[in-house]
């Protein structure tokens, strides 16, 4: 039988603690930038400026990235503990790590990529 | 007072599903389920079968799921159950055997996988005692307290999902050895311990909590060693 | 059948059993059998602690220890044994704890010590700090914690075997044959060295602290295979079970303090005991309680008083102490008030009564460990036992609070090093044939078994007549009809039938066999009380009001021959105390 001695679990733990006080503290950040930093005026042109600069693509990347894996180990952590079917728990979970890994691409993907109309940005 | 008792009858030999059979017990004040049992079994039908030794808490032989919650059975009294009906059942989540016993086999060996035992490489003083302060005692007491009745395990949801999962009691018991100020074996108990089937498993549902008849609270430990773990870690 | 085979077989996993597996491990290939699993043994519920003249506390030593448990015997202890028990006891529990037994501790740090009735300084000076304790969970702690050490160094468990039958042959024991309880069907085990760690005998009574695994197994198979048992009609009656159903409130919580009252709110003990007042030793404290409600001084339930009844118990008075100590120091006891009798201790005295509660008596051992067949002491080769079903006897007519887990721990490890030492002297002996067809044909009986008699009947029966007879106060006329009504019990009994013909987990069984031992066994505690006409110890004759040396300083052996007990005696060891005057 399975007894899983060595195989660890410390990390992810972890980790998932960590990446939920960040996005926590990001996810008021977000709210306080959106709709309280320039009055409320939420403008396509405004966005498109900030998303443009170095520092927050970074910051959009880190958002990304910690909401992926955090979203995503919770995931794992359901299928762990209701789907006892060893077929079914591995379609799932190759489910998962595709469609994490498909997000996660496209995310980075637009983030990189976007240019603000008009020339400005990178 | 006529209580029904609806006692879980399962024998694997006779080849038939598991039922409920009713059993009226006239209670008087003071009766303990465990109490009931034995005089539904000496004067209603002699081959129900349930485990008991103490009957006054302290060996751990008589936990099982009495009105849905697990408890020990000789120190539940029926009539302080208010309920004219008594739903009498084996823990859950263990393979029962016959009737209100189970299998404890997993129990055993989890407990088994976390190394219940003092471990010290360090020779003792000779004629006297390790000291330990008594708020270092303190920390421990508690635990040390576990009559391993498996009434936690067995109301534990992680250990339904996962047979393979320690489960409250066992962590318990490394918490009972690892938190000792005479102990230096943590590094041999994590590798159970820091594991798929160990710490990550709690969700910290404490229905261990809950049912533990020596007011233990095992998710508390569990929460110790895990920070203890990612420290000794990282 | 299914034939094992082990060096070492260790019937019971008490605290004796387990200690002294761990000992044999070391050098020999052991297998423990028990009809529960090992951390259910009845050694769980001691709760006080266990006796050794640590002296952490006070100015403590092992001859005051000796000299207490002596007196305490009413001088009927064998004072070479107890010796060796008392002046190794520090160094025996200094090891408990270095395995990792949680004790309470002092502000300093060392094991923490309390006052214990019958300890004293100074040969009964003043009540000594002696009881090594863990709040009130110390036997909890201690049978915990060599279960884990028996993990730790992979003793090989039988759970749930319940021995039936004890081969013996020519002096020489050859192994036992046990049923499987779970899976059903007998087992043979063929052994160079067996060894009876199989507990007390209290089940033969009503109100009992003791399990319902306490039905002294090892001595209806002992005296089957025809070995005599030892001073089987000394039977300590705790003072202080709750009461009705007589579970134990630990003598811990005199030994912080407690009070005994009567009806009257009287602390009656001053009356008994004017030194030691509630720490006298237990039979005192029992026969006081026990006046005191004959005497009509008992309190009583407030249905007593309506209807105007005797009350028959008094109360254990622990409120003086505050909610905070008693958290700390007996936790326990809080538990047991609430759940039992609905009391809480700190607000409320609690009602108690004595309770049959220790064995003083068992299979005769000598002081190394190995068992004695005759008032010569002729050893069985290849056969041990320890513990509350041994009797060496360090406890002689009354034990001590806290020396019998000091006694189970010690002499588990003596006789553990005792067949350690042996085992290379030992052989597997021939297994007669004749030994597995009896076993086979006994639990045959029971299958084929169609007599109209019910069972539990017949054992609640034998517990109320024994309460009555054979309680803490007993007379000629009492004990001759228990004689007689033993005997009807027992033909009662060769008319049952069980309900239950399944093999697998089949407890009915199990109970049968149970009550067949104490039925065989039981009539022995008669015989020898019967003839022991004095007073000694827990042994109390009001028909012969005292204590009778020049006749009575010796032990009884009863032997079972042809269906009838024949008694035989033997000297008791006296080396340092003469026997005195008993007073406290």
């Amino acid at each position: 039988m399975d007894r899983g001695i060595g195989s660890g679990g410390a990390f992810a733990w972890f980790f998932q603690r960590i990446s939920g006080v960040f996005l926590l503290i990001a996810l008021l950040a977000h709210f306080w930038v959106l709709h309280y930093s320039n009055n409320g005026d939420v403008t396509f042109n405004l966005v498109a400026q900030r998303l443009s600069t170095p520092l927050w693509k970074t910051i959009d990347l880190t958002f990304l990235v910690m909401a992926i894996i955090h979203g995503f180990y919770g995931f794992l952590m359901v299928i762990r503990d209701y789907v006892h079917n060893h077929n079914l728990r591995l379609v799932l979970v190759s489910l998962v790590w595709t469609v994490g890994i498909i997000v996660g691409v496209l995310g980075t993907l637009t983030i990189i990529a976007f240019k603000a109309p008009g020339g400005g940005g990178l | 007072m006529k209580i029904t008792f609806k006692v879980y009858r399962f024998d694997p030999q006779s080849g038939k599903a598991p039922y409920l059979q009713d059993f009226p017990v006239e209670v008087t004040p003071g009766m303990t389920i465990l109490d009931a049992l034995g005089e539904i079994k000496a004067h209603q039908d002699g081959t129900l079968v349930y485990r008991r030794s103490c009957r006054s808490g302290i060996c751990g032989s008589c936990a099982m799921k009495i009105n849905g919650f697990n408890r020990l059975a000789c120190e539940t009294q029926a009539l302080l159950l208010k309920q004219s009906v008594i739903h009498v059942e084996p823990l859950p989540g263990l393979k029962p055997i016959k009737d209100l016993a189970v299998d404890m086999e997993i129990f055993y060996e989890a407990l088994a996988r976390v190394k219940h035992w003092l471990i010290n490489p360090d020779p003792p003083p000779t004629d006297k005692e390790r000291y330990q302060s008594p708020e270092d005692f303190k920390k421990i007491e508690v635990s040390t307290s576990c009559i391993l009745c498996a009434s936690c395990t067995a109301s534990c949801p992680s250990f339904w999902a996962d047979k393979n999962y320690l489960g409250p009691a066992a962590i318990l018991k490394a918490y009972r050895y690892s938190f000792d100020t005479r102990d230096k074996g943590f590094a041999d108990r994590v590798g159970a311990l820091d594991n798929k089937h160990g710490l990550w498993r709690c969700h910290t549902i404490m229905n261990c909590t809950d049912c533990c008849p020596k007011h233990i609270n095992p998710t508390e430990s569990i929460c110790h060693l895990r920070r203890m773990t990612v420290e000794n870690k990282y | 059948m299914t034939i094992h085979q082990h060096e070492v077989l260790i019937i019971g996993a008490g605290m004796a059993g387990l200690r002294a597996a761990i000992e044999a491990n070391k050098v020999a290939d052991v297998a423990v059998l028990t009809k529960i699993f090992p951390t259910r043994s009845h050694s769980g519920a001691a709760q006080g602690g266990m006796a050794g003249a640590l002296g952490n506390l006070d100015d403590d030593n092992w001859e005051f220890h000796m000299f207490d448990t002596v007196k305490g015997s009413d001088y009927l202890g064998d004072q070479d044994a107890i010796e060796i028990m008392c002046r190794e006891a520090p160094e025996l529990v200094y090891e408990l704890e270095h395995m990792g037994t949680p004790f309470s501790r002092t502000p300093e740090g060392k094991i923490a010590q309390r006052r214990f009735g019958g300890h004293t300084l100074n040969f009964g000076e003043k009540p000594a700090l002696r009881a090594n304790y863990s709040a009130d969970y110390t036997g909890h702690v201690v049978l915990h914690c060599l279960y884990d050490q028996c993990v730790k160094n992979s003793v090989r468990f039988y759970s749930e075997f319940l021995v039936t039958y004890l081969i013996i042959k020519d002096n020489v024991c050859r192994g036992v044959v046990a049923w499987d309880i779970r899976h059903g069907g007998l087992h043979v085990f063929h052994a160079k060295a067996v060894m009876f760690g199989t507990g007390g005998y209290g089940r033969a009574w009503r109100i009992t602290t003791n399990a319902f695994a306490n039905t002294g197994d090892g001595l209806g198979v002992a005296l089957t295979a025809g070995l005599p048992l030892e001073d089987m009609e000394f039977v300590q009656f705790h003072p202080t079970g709750l009461y009705k159903s007589g579970i134990l409130m630990t003598e811990g919580a005199r030994g912080e303090g407690g009070y005994l009252k009567n009806k009257d709110e009287e602390r009656f003990m001053k009356r008994y005991a004017p030194n030691l007042m509630e720490l006298g030793p237990r039979d005192l404290v029992s026969r006081s309680i026990q006046t005191e409600i004959i005497e009509g001084r008992g309190a009583q339930t407030p249905e007593q008083k309506s209807k105007g009844i005797p009350g028959d118990f008094v109360w254990l008075d622990v409120t003086h102490l505050g909610e905070a100590k008693l958290r700390e120091v007996l936790p326990q006891i809080f538990d047991l008030s609430k759940n039992f009798v609905g009391v809480d201790p700190a607000k409320a005295p609690v009602p108690i009564q004595p309770t049959a509660h220790y064995s003083m008596g068992g299979i005769p051992v000598n002081a190394a460990g190995r068992v004695v067949c005759d008032a010569k002491n002729t050893e069985v080769r290849g056969l041990y036992a320890a513990g509350e079903c041994a009797c060496m006897s360090i406890h002689g007519a009354n034990r001590l609070g806290c020396n019998s887990t000091l006694d189970a721990t010690f002499h588990g490890r003596q006789t553990g090093r005792t067949i350690a030492r042996d085992i290379g002297n030992l052989t597997y002996e021939d297994l007669p044939p004749e030994a597995a067809q009896e076993a086979q044909a006994q639990i045959d009986w029971y299958y084929k078994a169609t007599g109209k008699e019910n069972l539990y009947d017949i054992r609640g029966d034998l517990q109320d007549t024994m309460q009555k007879n054979l309680g803490i106060f007993r007379e000629a006329k009492g004990l001759e009809a228990q004689l007689q009504i033993l005997g009807e019990l027992k033909k009662r009994f060769s008319n049952i039938s069980l309900k239950d013909k399944s093999q697998e987990f089949n407890t009915e069984l199990q109970e049968a066999i149970e009550l067949g031992n104490l039925l065989s066994f039981a009539e022995t505690i008669v015989v020898g009380a019967l003839a022991r006409q004095e007073c000694r110890g827990a042994h109390w004759r009001t028909d012969h009001p005292a204590r009778d040396d020049a006749k009575w300083l010796k032990h009884t052996l009863a032997y079972r021959e042809e269906g009838k007990i024949r008694l035989d005696y033997k000297p008791v060891v006296i080396t340092r105390f003469q026997p005195k005057e008993r007073k406290y």
